[in-house]
């Protein structure tokens, strides 16, 4: 479990990656009117400290980023398939098994956690792609 | 990235330990905060509670062997190791979702506190096992 060696700027290019597709994830073209009647927040609420928001998103975005290049590094994927297969995996056990059973646990509605779990894959997907490919 | 060998018992451990941890975490230490934050009356039977029960475990397990993986993968073979891995793919992967959620949806702060430090004390302790038993 040696310190790995890494591309800095790979890191940030997958956390930008992961930010915009979140951004539009979540924005009225995909799953935003979805998301929005789901969450049933009044209006003004919703509107107070986006931008704070969005920075911290993107702060999780580079941690998310930042573990998954040593996931890879750790599971020796070189290949753009097996990163995948290896974001998949945590997808997989790391969200979808402990978020999933807690949606169930909060009685909440279940197109809400759609929608995060496939944010999540397709981010993890994204993200893993990406880093293995630009080294 | 080679096929691994595991020790079967050894994830099924790790997943009774997580699962336990969390029967305990949330009828016993934080029950009331928990039941006061998500809407739950006292005495009242929670809906689906074997079919979560289920679920939960079948997740524990799932996240044991995942989380077996990252240990092989990551070489680490002391108590002390397996419990960094542990926390790495806690923080990396469970927390920043479940934060992203509470700060988006406008859910209490608290409710993430608890969610949160259960999985990543769960995943503390079963890194720490993986990493020696397998």
């Amino acid at each position: 479990m040696g310190v790995l060696h890494f591309n800095h700027l790979a890191v940030l290019a997958s956390a930008l990656l992961q930010w915009l597709l979140c951004v539009l994830w979540y924005s009225p073209i995909f799953f935003g009117d979805v998301w929005k009647s789901a969450v049933n927040l009044p209006a003004e609420k919703m509107k107070v400290r986006m931008v704070r928001a969005l920075m911290v998103a993107f702060v999780g975005c580079l941690l998310v980023s930042f573990v998954l290049l040593h996931v890879l590094g750790w599971a020796e994927a070189d290949s753009i398939r097996r990163a995948m297969l290896v974001g998949f995996g945590l997808w997989f056990g790391f969200f979808l098994a402990p978020v999933g059973a807690q949606y169930i646990y909060e009685d909440r509605p279940f197109k809400l956690f759609a929608i995060s779990a496939g944010y999540w894959l397709v981010a993890l997907l994204a993200g893993s792609a990406l880093l293995v490919h630009w080294r | 990235m080679h096929h691994l060998h595991f020790n079967h018992l050894a994830i099924l451990v790790s997943a009774l330990i997580l699962w336990i941890l969390g029967a305990l975490w949330y009828s016993l230490f934080f029950v009331k905060p928990w039941m006061a934050l998500t809407g739950h009356k006292k005495g009242e039977r929670p809906k689906g509670a074997v079919l979560s029960m289920i679920w939960s475990f079948l997740g524990a397990v799932l996240l044991s062997f995942v989380l077996a993986h990252m240990i092989l993968w990551s070489g680490a073979a002391t108590i002390g190791s397996g419990m960094v891995v542990g926390l790495i793919c806690g923080l990396g992967f469970v927390a920043v979702p479940l934060f992203s959620e509470t700060l988006y949806e406008r859910r209490p702060a608290k409710l993430f506190a608890i969610n949160a430090c259960y999985w990543l004390l769960g995943l503390v302790l079963a890194g720490g096992l993986l990493a020696v038993w397998h």
